[in-house]
């Protein structure tokens, strides 16, 4: 069985002095020409489907849908409309064995319009990998306890099912 | 996805085109907040943790939710691009590392 242990990182958030916990993981993305791309995911349970944005799947060349659809979608800012492309993502995980798998994903914003790096924080989507199409293929465990100088917050276990 | 935007950040008060760019140390209170958590822990935390965690603190504190290229740096990063426009010229640069904050 393949499995990977991935410590969960930890900031401050200065404005409150709380500690703040997340756990990302490397995965890597097969492009139209069949390379393989690297990108971190923030593992996110509160994700409904894994999610990119397209701006970014379309400057590594990841294969894409044409059509869009307008969605509203909860932000942290609140509910915004994107522009959403569901397609899919043909990955593997970065520390664990060759295994290919295919995921649902949804492309957020337009393809040739990147973000003016100026905007609210709040508005620039980031890589997301959430619930749909995952958890039947990947065990994910997040575990808080310190298990050692290397995971001092703990871990997220993943696991081929 | 929960994000907070901390407004004390250099990231939440400077504009874009007053970011840090190029050679980019460690800040002193990401420092300092270390050592104390370490403190508050009872424990050294092992190099390859506190080097990730220096850096992806100091790339939120700057840069939170932008692109990044950048490079490993003694005591710091060197910042060669941000946004994504900039930064994903850099995507077949192996020498250089391309992130979102």
């Amino acid at each position: 069985m393949s499995r990977l242990e991935v410590p969960l990182i930890h900031e401050t958030l200065w404005a409150t002095g709380d500690l703040l916990l997340r756990a990302e993981v490397d995965l890597y993305l097969r492009d139209s020409q069949g390379n393989w791309q690297r990108q971190t995911f923030r593992v996110d349970n509160g994700s409904d489907i894994s999610a990119m944005p397209a701006w970014r799947a379309k400057g590594l060349g990841l294969p894409m849908p044409q059509n869009a659809v307008r969605v509203p979608v909860n932000t942290a800012a609140g509910q915004i409309v994107m522009e959403v492309r569901s397609g899919l993502l043909r990955m593997r995980v970065d520390g664990m064995d060759a295994t290919e798998y295919l995921i649902p994903c949804h492309f957020r914003g337009d393809p040739n319009s990147p973000p003016d790096p100026s905007v609210p924080l709040a508005t620039l989507p980031k890589n997301l990998l959430g619930l749909s199409g995952v958890v039947d293929k990947l065990r994910i465990i997040t575990d808080g306890t310190p298990l050692s100088a290397t995971a001092p917050y703990g871990v997220v276990i993943i696991e081929k099912i | 996805m929960q994000q907070i935007i901390d407004p004390t950040t250099p990231r939440g008060q400077l504009p874009f085109d007053k970011l840090p760019r190029g050679f980019v140390p460690w800040p002193q209170l990401i420092l300092d907040a270390l050592e104390a958590e370490q403190a508050r822990k009872g424990m050294r935390f092992a190099d390859e943790y506190v080097k990730r965690h220096l850096e992806t603190a100091t790339l939120a504190y700057f840069y939170a939710g932008l692109d990044v290229a950048y490079r490993h740096a003694e005591g710091g990063i060197e910042v060669l691009a941000l946004g994504w426009q900039e930064a994903s010229q850099h995507l077949q640069d192996n020498t250089v590392k391309v992130a979102q904050a």
